[in-house]
């Protein structure tokens, strides 16, 4: 077959023809191997200078931000970092040490004091319990506790504190005229009055935690560290990309 | 024991090429350009245009070279890309368009024998126009199937079995021109 034969002729003469190609033609390819490969090299650092800048600027401040509301957050909410200075609630007991109450029961228990008194007047001593109205009901008072920040702020909190009676009354005039109604004796009296100061004087003494002192110092080094190191990673970045925006200008 | 050495240097000289070693890339291009110019010059009447695609073609063998998984022949590799390069150059500068033609026929030619050199031939090609000759082409030297032929070049099996039918009746009415030129009957 004609055809057939055809097909075979072209298949075997032109399949296998081999033309050389100028000598130029080399040159050329090499040339545009050689534009290519700088143009690759070029288009990468340009790339990174607009697009990964971009991003690591953006991540870098989502990182700063993240920083630093976390550090805020950890120093507002854990009182690990705070010193506190609180005064112990006193808790006054007049039970036992007057004993000699004539008629007249003073009870102190452990969270109230107790006054049932329908003459309150105390003897020669001349100290009287006013305000019967209120005798029966707890005698709970806020008292502000103060809360000594490092160099920072006070911070007051209230705590119940069992405050110890109505305000006592030293009445001269009265105490005449109490006379015949009620007689304490005078040392337990004298013995309650100095241990009331004794107690409150306690209650007054700073007590500092080494251990959150030595945190709260820690925190503040690494916090400060922190900053140092970001606010160095910042610059060397503006100094980088000051470099690289020179470089692509050129 | 050669051969083995031989596929052993030609996959060093990948290596070498896919890490832009200039001397190595020359190398490859030394050892397949003839034949490649040749694969091209097929699809291509005008031989500056064929080696203008062999240039690009190369550049996108060597910039795509570390796709080469040395699962096939490279040379084959290499003229797959000749080759569709070739198509592509013809379809945009040409701009040559096959037309969905399924009515093929097979002819039947009279057993006359005919000898052909390499230049007759090449210009019994270059006389067909630029569809039937891509067809015949891949048909006929590449030795690909229709379906394959059709995928190519994004047309019906069909198509491609018409363009061959085309082209090869085309062939024998140059054939017949020809030997009767040469018989000094025309």
């Amino acid at each position: 077959m004609e055809q057939n034969n055809l097909e075979e002729q072209v298949k075997k003469k032109l399949g296998s023809i081999e033309i050389q190609p100028s000598t130029q033609a080399w040159d050329r390819l090499d040339a545009m191997l050689t534009i290519a490969e700088k143009k690759k090299l070029n288009q990468l650092p340009f790339w990174f200078s607009l697009q990964n800048i971009g991003i690591a600027a953006s991540v870098l401040v989502m990182v700063t931000l993240g920083l630093f509301f976390f550090n805020h957050e950890k120093t507002a909410l854990i009182p690990i970092n705070e010193i506190v200075v609180t005064p112990k609630t006193e808790k006054v007991t007049i039970k036992n040490e007057l004993p000699n109450v004539k008629d007249n029961r003073v009870v102190a228990n452990d969270s109230h004091l107790k006054i049932s008194n329908q003459k309150p007047s105390i003897n020669s001593q001349g100290v009287s319990i006013s305000n019967q109205k209120n005798n029966h009901n707890a005698l709970i008072n806020h008292e502000k506790e103060i809360e000594y920040l490092i160099g920072e702020s006070v911070a007051l909190k209230n705590v119940p504190k069992v405050f110890s009676t109505e305000p006592i009354i030293v009445n001269p005039k009265k105490q005449t005229a109490s006379k015949k109604t009620t007689y304490i004796d005078v040392d337990a009296l004298l013995a309650s009055a100095e241990s009331a100061p004794k107690a409150h004087s306690k209650s007054n003494q700073i007590i500092v935690d080494a251990n959150t002192l030595l945190l709260y110092a820690d925190s503040e080094v690494e916090t400060t560290f922190r900053e140092k190191v970001i606010n160095g990673i910042s610059r060397n970045f503006q100094e980088v990309k000051s470099a690289l925006a020179n470089r692509n200008q050129e | 024991m050669k051969v083995i050495n031989l596929h052993q240097e030609e996959k060093e000289l990948i290596k070498l090429a896919v890490e832009k070693n200039r001397h190595a890339q020359q190398k490859i291009y030394s050892k397949f350009s003839p034949k490649m110019l040749g694969v091209c010059r097929q699809y291509i009447k005008d031989i500056h245009e064929a080696e203008d695609i062999l240039i690009t073609a190369f550049m996108k063998v060597f910039t795509n070279l570390q796709n080469f998984k040395h699962e096939g022949s490279f040379e084959g590799w290499i003229r797959r890309i000749m080759i569709n390069e070739c198509i592509s150059f013809i379809r945009v500068q040409k701009k040559v368009k096959f037309i969905e033609d399924e009515t093929f026929f097979e002819e039947r030619q009279n057993p006359t024998e005919s000898h052909f050199n390499v230049e007759e031939l090449q210009f019994l090609i270059d006389k067909l126009p630029e569809g039937y000759k891509i067809v015949f082409n891949l048909y006929c030297i590449e030795g690909f199937k229709h379906q394959e032929i059709a995928k190519m070049l994004g047309v019906n099996e069909g198509t491609s079995k018409s363009q061959l039918s085309h082209a090869r009746k085309m062939l024998q009415r140059q054939v017949t021109k020809l030997n009767n030129y040469e018989n000094g009957t025309e």
